[in-house]
């Protein structure tokens, strides 16, 4: 513990060691170490050197604490790697415009992939949501998985026929390969869920999947640029305000110890 | 009453006293255990405005530390201040 606290020693400003270093290190040698006294001693170091710090330097240091602190935000944070797949919807006969109907049909099918069972069957298979599954009930991990499901219309359609319905599907997962695998799964139930409503309703339809499930190859969040940009920001901010606090101390040294 | 440098010039104001010894004055009288770093980060800003000195010493390496005049004003000034907060306290405390 003492060769620690002799080496923080050394984080104190070299002006200031020279006048005080010995009859510290002999305190040192008097009293008896404990944990905090390290601390206490790193923390007396890094205040004597911030009194001796220029305002330039104070706010770059500010800065780039910012940025590490950002930095350990971001890789504390889960990653999430967005799966997409595009799904063109046609009627059969290639005559009529899908129009409403076929707007119908996909919102049917969209009722069908979330279905508690079957979003069950899909965790567990993948083994989805491992640490959530550890402490939360299955309903609140379905739920969960809910939310990282997404189907929307797109104006993208097929060129052939314009009339066709595109949508995009996406699920979002914190494994690229995984997000993939039950995008793919998603995919599957959508086309299987057309043909079992086709016969139910005597109805028709044409599925075709021109963008099959992405493999993602850069997570969507967090965002790095984002999270640079406000580290940047925040530790410009925090330095800028810790320089002036810093300058007006030194400025009214009199009358406070 | 916290602030190191109002200790450390307490436990000057009844002799002079290297770094150690004010450790344990200041442990004995107010409760207080200083760390090394706040008790010379305080004895560094007391020395810088004249309020404490270093004295000869016949040891090497264990400096003694006097309180100087300015030093012994500023300190009744500033437990005068603490005094009247104390007994304004005191005197509410009995009325409630």
């Amino acid at each position: 513990m003492k060769r620690v606290m002799r080496f923080l020693v050394r984080l104190y400003p070299s002006s200031w060691r020279k006048r005080y270093a010995a009859e510290f290190e002999a305190l040192l040698e008097d009293a008896t170490p404990t944990v905090r006294d390290t601390f206490d001693i790193f923390w007396g170091a890094l205040k004597m050197q911030m009194t001796t710090w220029s305002f330039g330097r104070i706010t770059l240091a500010g800065s780039v604490g910012g940025i590490l602190v950002a930095a350990a935000i971001f890789l504390a944070l889960p990653v999430n790697y967005v799966s997409q797949a595009v799904l063109w919807v046609t009627p059969a006969d290639g005559s009529t415009s899908p129009g409403e109907s076929g707007r119908s049909l996909v919102s049917n099918l969209a009722r069908n992939i979330f279905v508690r069972e079957y979003l069950a069957s899909v965790i567990q298979k993948h083994n989805l949501y491992p640490g959530e599954r550890a402490h939360m009930p299955l309903d609140d991990v379905i739920d969960k998985m809910k939310r990282n499901i997404t189907l929307e219309a797109t104006p993208y359609a097929s060129p052939v026929h314009p009339d066709t319905l595109a949508f995009v599907v996406r699920f979002g997962y914190p494994d690229a390969r995984v997000a993939q695998q039950v995008n793919d799964e998603l995919m599957s139930r959508f086309i299987e869920g057309n043909l079992e409503i086709a016969q139910q309703l005597n109805s028709n339809w044409i599925f075709r999947v021109p963008d099959p499930p992405s493999l993602p190859v850069r997570p969507v969040s967090p965002n790095r640029t984002q999270f640079a940009g406000v580290g940047l920001f925040a530790g410009l901010l925090g330095g800028l305000t810790l320089a002036i606090v810093v300058r007006s101390r030194r400025g009214t040294t009199v009358g406070h110890a | 009453m916290t602030d190191p440098s109002l200790l450390v010039l307490s436990s000057l104001a009844s002799g002079d006293k290297h770094g150690y010894a004010m450790m344990e004055d200041i442990e004995r009288f107010a409760g207080v255990r200083l760390g090394p770093g706040t008790l010379y980060g305080a004895i560094t800003r007391l020395e810088e405005r004249g309020w404490i000195r270093p004295v000869d010493s016949t040891t090497e390496r264990r400096q003694p530390y006097t309180i100087t005049r300015a030093g012994r004003e500023h300190l009744r000034d500033q437990l005068a201040g603490l005094d009247r907060v104390v007994r304004t306290g005191m005197r509410r405390l009995k009325n409630a």
